[in-house]
């Protein structure tokens, strides 16, 4: 089951992301059946796999990196040892110390050190690799479980999922918790990942980037690929508070170590920004005071949950807004804005018409009629009949009416009575 | 066969054009040349031009004594202008600004392009000799608010501010900033404001007499095969390719 990124998702990663995945945790069983007809439906799953995925191959890079780290302390450790003209007291303490080492790697949980062999092999089974590999293993099986007897549980779930994406991204982190606690869905959404953003945000929030500049750091090759000005953002900012403290010569400093590197690529913005130290922060001069205002601030938060969102392969967009869209444009005709649309129409309600505004209308090649007493579709197989005040409905609903009424039809919306017989029959064109 | 038959039609078309340009022998060109009369005394003035709107001014006292030829402007501000010419030349832009003022305090009070780029010179011969809190205080009081007046010179001022940012200069962007030929430039802007108030052509005429030359015979080529001037320093006359 090859997963299609979303529109504004980004499978970037070669291999199926369910493949690779399932690689990692236990053999998959076979495919539901069912799942042909659910092909359309888990199209929009592709964050669902992917960001516990990321999250788990980070957690292997970041662990083979301390790993690798830690090894070559203790080979060079050695390499002096032998090299050095130890007594065999003093060779015997160097090697203790080399061994405890490794076994504080072990009960890391990195490592396994068999001594008497003098076997170093490398275990990868930390406990938060063996978690996320779980839990990419539990969202699989939640996929795999969609079939048509258990639909409105599954979609029930999913709307349980979306909404608590959606809290996640605007930061309403403790309903976010909570909602997924009591519906019991820990694993099936991101909430240890958005934690994480959360730290950064809330930092920037406090006017520092000390957190979101370390997360730059870590995840440095991969901002870098994508060609993100993160970590310049963050810089700009803090050479601005530097002049806005009137730290001149501080700021110039910082210019030179920091923001001096970016000047072949970035220098447009650069300039702009070092210009501030002719200004200062009272500058009534546009160019410079939008740089002093407390937005910049704002600005960055956005910019961080962007490339957040990048760097897991989640859509830019909370899922909630994306389905909501999908499904008003597709309920959307200019009938929905007339006064006569029926209550049943979501687009008759003012917070969806507002919603619905910038998106296209649905395309209708045929115009469906739906009739206004069963609001069942009209067709040839239950045509339409007209009033004689020109009100049409469904050859159904008037026959079950004149049923009831010895052969009179009443109009359910002028009160008109008249005959069975003075109905004239419409015919779809 | 079409395709061949095209290209000997061509051929032949650049043939035919060949011929119809007119050939002129070095022989009728040199006497055509030599019914051409010029005066002496224009030739004189031209040399005088030279010298003056160059700013030799003891040639141009030396070539007054030997020929009689009256400049068209007191030789004693040459000597003023080239000395302006010459602090900017060496980064004393403060002293060129005096030495301007001394001269025609009306210069800069009607140029104000001219006066942000020398102030943006001085700017930048601070950040030269690395007196930083120096450099930051001049572009806070001189050049921050002529920036806010106009746009281009927020963009000159915003790259010049820059240099501040880079330690080494050879990594810089803006790293030019910093060479001779942007002295160069501002002294020769300069020197050209002062030449314009003395109503005086900003460029001497005898470069501009040698770019007609050869703009005539750019135009004459096409028209004819004669004897072309091709090196000016030597001004020899070279045979027409036949």
């Amino acid at each position: 089951m090859e997963m299609d990124s979303l529109p504004n998702g980004n499978n970037t990663a070669g291999t199926p992301i369910s493949a690779t995945a399932t690689a990692t945790a236990n053999p998959a069983p076979p495919q539901s059946s069912n799942l042909p007809q659910l092909t359309e439906s888990l199209k929009l799953e592709h964050q669902f796999l992917r960001v516990p995925f990321e999250h788990y191959k980070k957690t292997l890079r970041a662990n083979h990196r301390a790993v690798e780290k830690e090894m070559s302390a203790v080979i060079s450790g050695v390499t002096e040892a032998a090299a050095a003209d130890l007594s065999p007291d003093d060779a015997v303490n160097h090697l203790n110390s080399l061994v405890c080492r490794l076994q504080g790697l072990k009960r890391k949980g990195f490592y396994s050190f068999d001594f008497l062999f003098a076997v170093l092999s490398l275990e990868e089974g930390s406990r938060a690799e063996h978690l996320q590999a779980q839990k990419c293993r539990v969202r699989l099986d939640h996929l795999e479980s969609a079939d048509a007897e258990n639909m409105s549980e599954w979609n029930n779930t999913r709307m349980k999922r979306i909404l608590v994406d959606y809290m996640l991204r605007m930061s309403y982190y403790d309903t976010a918790v909570k909602l997924a606690k009591s519906s019991n869905l820990q694993d099936l959404v991101d909430i240890d990942v958005f934690q994480e953003a959360k730290k950064v945000i809330d930092a920037l929030q406090n006017k520092d980037v000390a957190p979101a500049l370390a997360w730059c750091a870590d995840n440095k090759s991969r901002l870098k690929k994508s060609k993100s000005k993160m970590e310049f953002q963050l810089r700009l900012q803090e050479f601005i508070e530097l002049v806005r403290a009137e730290n001149n010569l501080r700021a110039i400093t910082y210019a030179r170590k920091y923001l001096a590197p970016w000047g072949a690529t970035h220098m447009k913005e650069l300039q702009r920004v070092i210009a501030t130290l002719a200004f200062k922060r009272d500058t009534e001069c546009s160019t410079y005071k939008v740089l002093f205002e407390a937005k910049q601030w704002d600005y960055l938060v956005d910019q961080f949950k962007q490339e957040f969102c990048k760097l897991y392969g989640m859509t830019l967009e909370p899922l909630l807004n994306i389905y909501l869209q999908a499904g008003l444009s597709a309920l959307k005709t200019p009938y929905c804005y007339e006064d006569d649309c029926t209550k049943e129409d979501p687009l008759s309600q003012e917070a969806f018409r507002t919603l619905a505004m910038p998106l296209p209308y649905s395309k209708q090649h045929h115009s469906k009629l739906v009739c206004y007493i069963t609001k069942e579709l009209m067709d040839t197989e239950n045509p339409p009949q007209v009033l004689p005040n020109g009100y049409v409905y469904s050859t159904k609903a008037l026959e079950e009416m004149a049923k009831k009424n010895n052969g009179r039809i009443i109009c359910p919306r002028t009160g008109l009575v008249c005959s069975y017989t003075e109905l004239v029959k419409a015919y779809i064109s | 066969m079409s395709l061949f038959l095209l290209e000997i039609r061509q051929l032949a078309e650049i043939e035919a054009m060949a011929a119809s340009k007119k050939l002129i022998t070095r022989e009728e060109w040199e006497k055509k040349l030599s019914d051409v009369k010029i005066r002496k005394e224009d030739m004189n003035k031209l040399v005088m031009n030279f010298l003056v709107t160059e700013g030799y001014v003891e040639a141009a006292e030396k070539f007054r004594m030997e020929s009689g030829t009256e400049p068209d402007i007191d030789l004693a501000t040459i000597t003023d202008r080239m000395a302006v010419k010459k602090a900017v030349q060496s980064g004393n832009v403060e002293d060129a600004i005096e030495k301007v003022n001394d001269l025609n305090p009306e210069i800069l009070d009607t140029n104000p392009q001219l006066f942000f780029h020398l102030q943006q010179q001085r700017l930048i011969e601070l950040i030269r000799n690395g007196k930083v809190e120096e450099a930051l205080e001049f572009a806070q009081e001189e050049l921050a608010p002529r920036g806010e007046e106009n746009q281009s010179f927020l963009e000159e001022l915003e790259r010049t501010v820059a240099l501040l940012a880079f330690e080494d200069v050879s990594n810089c962007p803006v790293g030019e900033l910093l060479d001779i030929s942007q002295r160069l430039k501002t002294a020769s802007e300069v020197n050209a404001a002062i030449l314009t108030s003395q109503s005086h052509e900003k460029d001497p005429k005898l470069p501009s007499l040698l770019k007609m030359l050869l703009c005539a015979q750019n135009q004459l080529d096409e028209k004819a095969a004669y004897p072309r001037v091709n090196d000016l320093s030597t001004a020899t006359l070279e045979d027409p390719a036949v």
